[in-house]
C-alpha cells in the first residue's frame, strides 16, 4: 500500500512538466499521503467505509488516471517519454564537500529512522490524540467512530483528538497493513523531508549550499528528536515549507508547476493542522498584490481554495462530534503591554533555548542582517536604499531606547521586507516569514492563561508554541541560504570545488 | 529588476530553441580537474572539523541556560539521545509492542494493561472502578511515564489508567467505562470488571474463591 501511495504522488506531480525527477521523487511520499487522507475522507462521506481494500482500489484508479492524463497530454504533444534525448549523467554537483554532509546526514536520518520504527507510540499527545483515532479508523472503517463521537473520550482529549485528519489517516494506513504501531508513516515522512530540502534548496543554490543547509534543517535538534516520535508538527512542518518554497520557486522562476504544488503542500498543511492557515495567509497577501498591481486575478482565486479543508473539518466537526464550548481563546481585542511582553519574551527564550532549536534561529536572524547590510551597503547609491539606510539607523535608536518590543520588532520586519523589495532579494519570502510568524506568535497572546495554562510549565507557550516553531526554523535556514548574497558565495565555492565540469 | 518585472510572459523555453534529437547528448561532465581535487580535499577537511566541533560532547550538564554550550542540543541529539536509543535497541533485539513498553516505562501500570488485554476479548466493555478509587490507590502518571505513584507526590500528571482517552489506547478494541460512568450506556452493558483490592467482587453473580490484589473477571459464569 505505501509503495502505491508513493506512485500516487509521483504520478499527481507528473502532471507537471515543470519538476524535476528527483523532486518528484522527494516530493512523492507526503503528497501522495495527503491524496490518499483526502481519497479516505471521501469514501468516509460516500460509502461510509475506509478497508484497505477499498483504499488500494482508489488508489489504483487515480495512479491509472493520473497517468492516463500525463500519457494523454505527452501523446498529443508528439512528446513522449522514450522519445526524449537521453540525459548524460551529470556529476558536477558531486563534490567532497558534499560526500562529507550527505554521509552524516544519511548517517543521522537512518539512526532516527531505526528508532522511530523500534518504539511504539509513546507521546501523550498521540495517545490521547491522533494515534488513538487512528486506531479507531482502521478497526471501525469510519472518522466517525466510538472514539470521535464518545462525548467523554472527546472531552477527555481535549483539542489534540481534533486536529484535521491527514495525520490520523495516514497512521491508520499502518494500522491497515497490519502493522502494530504507525512508526513507519513519520519515518516514512522524515527521510521525505530530507530529500525535499535539498531538492527546493537546489532550485537556488549550488550543490555544497544546499547540502549543508539540508544537513543544518535536519539536525535541528527538537525536530530530529521528533523524527522519531509520533506527532503531527513535522508532517505540517514538512507541507508548510513544501507550500513556501514552492511558492518563492514560482515567484522567483516563474515555474507555474510549483504554483500548484504550493496551493497542494498547503492545502495538505491545513489538513494537518489548522494553524498551517497562517502560511496561507501570507502568501495570498503576495497574490493579491500581483492581482492588483498586474490585474492578475486568477491565481489569487485558484489559492482561496485552500480553505477548502479547514471548511470540511470543520463541518465534520460540527456534524458528529460532541465537544464542550469552553473555548482557550479571548474573543475580543485588547491590549494588555505586560502580557504582551511576557509572551514575546517566552516567545524568544524557547527560540534560543540550545536543547530546542541550537542556533537554528541565530541564524536566521543572521541572515536577516545580512540581507539589510549588504543589500543596502552596495546599492546605497539608489534613492530608496538611501532611505532604508537611514530608516535602519533608526530602528537601531529604537532597539537600543526600547528593547525588543511589538514596534520595534515591527519596524525590523517592515525594514527587511522594504531592503528585499527594493533590492530584489525575495521580498515574497520574508513577508510570508514574517507574516505567518506574527500572527502565530500573537495566537498565544490572545489565549487565556486561567491557572498557568499559557505560561505555567507544560503550558500552551511551552509545548504548543515550542513545537509550532517547527514551521518557521526550516523557512529561517532557507531566507539565508537562498539570500542572493549567500548563494552567489556558494557558487563562487562550488565554482572552485568542481571535479566534472558540466558540458 | 522590480518584482514585477518577473511575471511578464516569456516564451516557453521549447519556442526558443529546437528540441535536440532523439539520443543527442545534451548534458555530460568531463573528467577530473587536477586543482579542483585540491580544493575538495581542503574542504572535506574543513567540513570534518566542523562537524566535529558541532558535535562536540559536553561531559558536564549545563546549570543555567547562560552557560550552555552552543552546541548543546545538537550533542544532545547525537551523542545521547540518539547514541543510547540505538544501543538499548541494539541490546533488545526482537521485543514484541509490550514489552517495548515495559522497557520504556518500566513494570508500572502496562502490567495491568497487558492483563486487560489477555483476559478480555476484542468485543468486551471492561467495567473500571471509580475514577476516586483510582485516586486512592495511587493510580497517576509521573512525566517518565505510566508507574504506581503516591497520591499527592510531586510532578505527578492526571494521565493513566484514571483517564478514559489513555486507557481505551492501549486496550482498544476493547471498550471501557469506569464504576461511576453510572449514566453511560456502555455502563449495563460491561461484561468483564477489573477488580482492584476487592472492589467490584460484588457485582460478579459468582464467587471468587481466592481474590488476589488485581484481577480481570468476567461478570457473568
Amino acid at each position: 500500500m505505501f509503495i502505491l501511495i508513493f506512485f500516487l504522488g509521483f504520478s499527481l506531480l507528473s502532471l507537471f512538466r515543470d519538476f524535476k525527477i528527483t523532486e518528484k521523487f522527494a516530493l512523492a511520499m507526503p503528497i501522495g499521503f495527503g491524496l490518499t487522507s483526502f481519497l479516505m475522507y471521501f469514501l468516509d462521506r460516500t460509502i461510509h467505509s475506509i478497508t484497505a481494500t477499498g483504499i488500494d482500489l482508489s488508489v489504483s484508479l487515480s495512479i491509472i488516471a493520473l497517468s492516463g492524463i500525463r500519457y494523454y497530454l505527452d501523446w498529443k504533444a508528439n512528446d513522449l517519454p522514450w522519445k526524449r534525448p537521453r540525459q548524460k549523467i551529470d556529476l558536477s554537483w558531486l563534490t567532497l564537500v558534499w560526500v562529507v554532509f550527505a554521509g552524516m546526514t544519511a548517517y543521522l536520518v537512518y539512526g532516527i529512522s531505526v528508532k522511530g520504527l523500534y518504539w511504539p507510540t509513546h507521546d501523550f499527545d498521540a495517545i490521547l490524540g491522533y494515534d488513538l483515532l487512528s486506531k479507531a479508523i482502521a478497526h471501525e472503517h469510519t472518522l466517525a467512530n466510538s472514539v470521535l463521537t464518545s462525548p467523554e473520550i472527546v472531552n477527555s482529549c481535549g483539542p489534540r483528538l481534533l486536529y484535521p485528519p491527514l495525520f490520523a489517516l495516514s497512521n491508520s494506513l499502518a494500522y491497515f497493513n497490519g502493522l502494530e504501531t504507525p512508526g513507519l508513516v513519520t519515518t516514512l515522512f522524515f527521510i521525505s523531508w530530507a530529500f525535499i530540502i535539498y531538492a527546493l534548496l537546489r532550485r537556488f543554490v549550488s550543490s555544497s549550499g544546499a547540502i549543508i543547509f539540508t544537513f543544518l534543517t535536519i539536525m535541528i535538534p527538537e525536530m530530529f528528536y521528533r523524527a522519531s516520535v509520533c506527532g503531527t508538527n513535522l508532517p505540517c512542518a514538512i507541507y508548510t515549507s513544501i507550500a513556501v518554497m514552492s511558492f518563492v520557486i514560482w515567484y522567483e522562476q516563474k515555474k507555474e508547476g510549483f504554483f500548484y504544488l504550493s496551493l497542494l503542500a498547503v492545502i495538505f498543511g491545513i489538513w494537518t493542522r489548522s494553524e498551517s492557515i497562517l502560511f496561507a495567509g501570507g502568501i495570498i497577501i503576495i497574490l493579491l498584490y500581483i492581482a492588483v498591481r498586474e490585474k492578475r486575478y486568477k491565481y489569487l482565486l485558484i489559492y482561496f481554495a485552500c480553505i477548502i479543508p479547514l471548511l470540511l473539518w470543520n463541518l465534520f466537526l460540527k456534524a458528529y462530534v460532541p465537544r464542550d464550548q469552553t473555548g482557550i481563546f479571548i474573543l475580543k481585542p485588547f491590549y494588555d503591554a505586560s502580557k504582551l511582553k511576557q509572551v514575546l519574551t517566552a516567545a524568544w527564550d524557547i527560540m534560543s533555548t540550545k536543547n530546542y532549536y541550537g542556533i537554528t534561529f541565530y541564524i536566521t536572524i543572521a541572515g536577516f542582517f545580512l540581507i539589510l547590510i549588504a543589500n543596502i551597503a552596495t546599492g546605497i547609491a539608489k534613492k530608496e536604499n538611501k532611505i532604508l539606510a537611514g530608516g535602519s539607523v533608526l530602528w537601531v535608536l529604537v532597539y537600543f531606547a526600547v528593547g525588543a518590543n511589538l514596534f520595534s520588532l515591527v519596524l525590523f520586519a517592515l525594514l527587511v521586507i522594504a531592503v528585499a523589495y527594493v533590492n530584489g532579494d525575495k521580498w515574497e519570502f520574508m513577508l510570508i516569514f514574517f507574516f505567518a510568524l506574527a500572527a502565530y506568535t500573537m495566537t498565544f497572546y490572545q489565549m487565556k492563561d486561567e491557572q498557568g495554562a499559557l505560561f505555567g510549565p507544560g503550558g500552551w507557550l511551552q509545548s504548543g508554541y515550542k513545537r509550532g516553531l517547527f514551521n518557521y526554523a526550516p523557512l529561517g535556514l532557507f531566507i539565508l541560504v537562498t539570500s542572493k548574497w549567500v548563494s552567489w558565495a556558494f557558487g563562487k565555492l562550488d565554482a572552485q570545488l568542481e571535479l566534472f565540469k558540466k558540458k | 529588476m522590480k518584482p514585477a518585472d518577473k511575471h511578464k510572459r516569456i516564451a516557453p523555453p521549447t519556442q526558443l530553441k529546437p528540441r535536440p534529437k532523439a539520443k543527442e547528448k545534451v548534458a555530460g561532465s568531463s573528467p577530473v580537474r587536477f586543482g579542483a581535487i585540491i580544493y575538495n580535499v581542503a574542504g572535506a577537511v574543513l567540513s570534518v572539523l566542523f562537524l566535529t566541533v558541532f558535535f562536540q560532547h559536553n561531559e558536564q550538564a549545563p546549570t543555567s541556560a547562560n552557560d550552555t554550550p552552543w552546541n548543546y542540543g545538537y550533542d544532545w541529539v547525537k551523542n545521547s539521545m540518539l547514541a543510547s536509543n540505538l544501543k538499548q535497541i541494539e541490546e533488545n533485539p526482537g521485543k514484541s509492542v509490550e514489552e517495548k513498553y515495559l522497557l520504556k516505562w518500566g513494570p508500572g501500570e502496562m502490567v495491568y494493561v497487558n492483563q486487560i488485554k489477555k483476559s478480555v476479548p476484542d468485543t468486551g466493555i471492561v467495567l473500571l472502578p471509580p475514577h476516586d478509587f483510582f485516586r486512592q490507590v495511587g493510580f497517576v502518571m509521573t512525566q517518565n511515564g505510566p508507574v504506581l505513584q503516591p497520591v499527592g507526590q510531586q510532578n505527578v500528571s492526571k494521565f493513566s489508567m484514571i483517564d478514559i482517552p489513555w486507557i481505551t489506547y492501549f486496550v482498544y478494541p476493547r471498550r471501557v467505562v469506569y464504576g461511576d460512568s453510572v449514566n453511560n450506556p456502555l455502563y449495563a452493558k460491561a461484561n468483564y470488571l477489573v477488580s482492584f483490592n476487592g472492589w467490584g467482587l460484588d457485582k460478579l453473580n459468582y464467587k471468587v474463591e481466592k481474590p488476589t490484589q488485581f484481577m480481570v473477571l468476567s461478570i457473568k459464569k
